[in-house]
């Protein structure tokens, strides 16, 4: 049986913002580490938070719930969440809860830096 | 009626096992004939039930216990996977298992409605034999809609 990927989050500066690269799976046992991570991110402004989530295997509606949280927080202060290099399987969840129209999703970084 | 012998196990409520599930009901659902995107889709919903018994069965509690029951079953010649997800929560009445009815955008709520939007069939039920909920899932391939409790669902809106 494949070993299930545990979760990693690098984080590299933008002019604008961070780009937060998430790797693993992103489930409640997980998704409380990515929220903190995030919203230290956002103690202060960031005009544009990307997140890479090419390296995501699995994420469940907790995982969601962090990036619908995140995504709040750049509305309110008129900033940017971009999310890009999904896997069909979690954009998948995205189509489920009706997500995926509300959030700005790109195909790669370079596109999620530039939108 | 289910062909072939259950797969069952016991884990705690420990979120660190969430995975150990996944990849069992993954293996064992492509074993028993689903196709990858409907083992996904009953991964995902498996995943979401497991995730609302420790969280708000137990309260967030790693030191009860959840019982899985895997078996493959068979509907009008479709290959179909049913799930039993069994808990001691105290908790005995279904109707507190509600779905998030609200477009707001928000963090949270959503289990309940990815399991209803993931599988064909699925059923709340009070356990005979504990204090607990027991829930029954059941994706076939090529499935339609969610079918909640036994009751067609054909006719009720997407949320």
């Amino acid at each position: 049986m494949a070993k299930t990927p545990e979760m990693t989050v690098t984080t590299t500066p933008l002019p604008d913002g961070y780009v937060v690269t998430v790797g693993g799976d992103v489930d409640y046992s997980r998704s409380s580490e990515l929220r903190a991570g995030l919203l230290g991110l956002l103690k202060g402004p960031v005009q544009r938070l990307v997140l890479d989530l090419g390296g995501v295997g699995y994420m469940d509606s907790s995982g969601v719930a962090v990036l619908v949280e995140a995504l709040q927080i750049q509305r309110k202060r008129g900033n940017k969440l971009v999310l890009c290099n999904m896997q069909p399987k979690v954009r998948g969840i995205f189509e489920i809860a009706r997500l995926h129209t509300v959030f700005t999703i790109v195909g790669d970084r370079a596109a999620a830096e530039t939108v | 009626m289910p062909h072939r012998t259950p797969i069952q196990m016991r884990i705690d409520s420990d979120p660190v096992h969430l995975c150990v599930v996944r990849s069992a009901v993954e293996t064992a659902a492509s074993r028993f004939g689903l196709p990858s995107a409907d083992c996904d889709k009953l991964v995902l919903a498996v995943d979401e039930a497991m995730t609302n018994v420790i969280r708000h069965g137990y309260g967030g509690r790693t030191d009860k216990s959840i019982w899985v029951t895997l078996s493959a079953v068979k509907r009008d010649g479709r290959s179909g996977v049913e799930v039993i997800i069994d808990d001691e929560s105290g908790i005995t009445d279904p109707s507190q298992i509600k779905p998030r009815v609200s477009e707001q955008l928000r963090p949270g709520g959503l289990g309940v409605s990815i399991i209803q939007q993931t599988v064909d069939e699925y059923d709340y039920q009070p356990r005979k034999d504990a204090a607990g909920l027991r829930l029954t899932l059941r994706k076939f391939a090529a499935g339609a809609g969610a079918v909640a409790n036994g009751q067609p669902s054909g006719n009720e809106p997407r949320p």
